[in-house]
């Protein structure tokens, strides 16, 4: 049976926890903001000081949806990976959130959102999480 | 060898100025690469090498090969290291001295020192010089992070329910 997922993350600590999180396998698509190895789709990169960027990045999660139809979304952040979860919501896709085993005293800014938007949000701190937001375990 | 790695986004001369001090008061003879997110910089010592960016592939040949690494406290880095059981210390960049937006690494260090007690984020220039030395010459048993990876079964179930095939 085939289960077409989307994983996204942007480059840099978020990817290597993605890459650490869902084994590659064939149906499997992995969507970054840098051309590397095992990544098969770039988006632009943006952050809270990038609106243009971020409107930018939507359209892409929008395209790149609707292109491989996926079974279920995962990301590890950052505003890249919440505009996947946004727009998933939107077309109704199944959803994961997990926030970065960085953010250790709160919840990154956009995990904050997302946690109104994905189907499934995780952090990886026990004492952060809360009625929206789930603890199952950590990478480290 | 020492490996020194600031990450990809962000110049972090703190870091880098702390270890080429330590390089010179102690005339530490092997080679010492430092990747700073910052061109135009040059050593008088020949021993030492400085470049801009890595790819993975470079980055994982020179974590692999590295006595000890030093480094920004970034997820990736971190987690890059435990893999290869690296001996590895941390310097958490600081959003008042403009390192990071905010201190989400000084929160990153704190939590792993308090699950992993010998997890080396040395906060003071004195410290983090005798946590180098640490490492060399083998002080502490210092050790690398365990990665138990206790979430990943479960991502595993939630993407392809209980009975996943592999």
């Amino acid at each position: 049976m085939s289960n077409i997922i989307l994983a996204v993350a942007s480059f840099g600590g978020h990817l290597v926890q993605l890459e650490n999180l869902v084994s590659k396998k064939a149906d499997t698509i992995f969507i970054s903001t840098i051309k590397s190895k095992n990544i098969n789709d770039i988006i632009v990169d943006c952050n809270i000081g990038t609106p243009i960027k971020t409107l930018l990045c939507f359209i892409q999660s929008f395209f790149y949806i609707c292109k491989y139809s996926p079974d279920c979304i995962i990301t590890t952040g950052a505003l890249p990976g919440l505009c996947f979860i946004i727009t998933g919501k939107l077309l109704g896709k199944k959803t994961i959130w997990v926030d970065s085993i960085a953010n250790a005293d709160k919840l990154s800014s956009s995990g904050k959102i997302a946690k109104y938007f994905a189907t499934v949000c995780l952090t990886q701190h026990p004492k952060l999480a809360s009625k929206r937001v789930q603890f199952m375990g950590g990478i480290l | 060898m020492i490996f020194v790695s600031v990450g990809g986004q962000l110049k972090f001369p703190r870091l880098i100025n702390w270890v080429l001090e330590w390089v010179s008061l102690n005339h530490y003879p092997e080679q010492v690469i430092l990747q700073t997110n910052e061109d135009n910089l040059f050593s008088k010592l020949p021993n030492v090498r400085f470049v801009n960016k890595l790819d993975s592939g470079e980055f994982n040949a020179l974590l692999g090969q590295c006595t000890i690494f030093i480094s920004h406290a970034g997820m990736g880095n971190i987690i890059n290291a435990a893999k290869l059981y690296k001996r590895a210390l941390y310097l958490p960049r600081i959003a008042s001295l403009n390192e990071h937006r905010n201190d989400h690494q000084l929160a990153t260090v704190l939590s792993l020192s308090a699950k992993y007690p010998k997890f080396l984020s040395p906060r003071s220039k004195d410290d983090f010089h005798k946590c180098i030395e640490m490492l060399l010459f083998n002080i502490a048993e210092h050790t690398h992070l365990e990665m138990k990876n206790t979430l990943k079964p479960h991502i595993d179930s939630l993407l392809y329910g209980s009975e996943h095939n592999e």
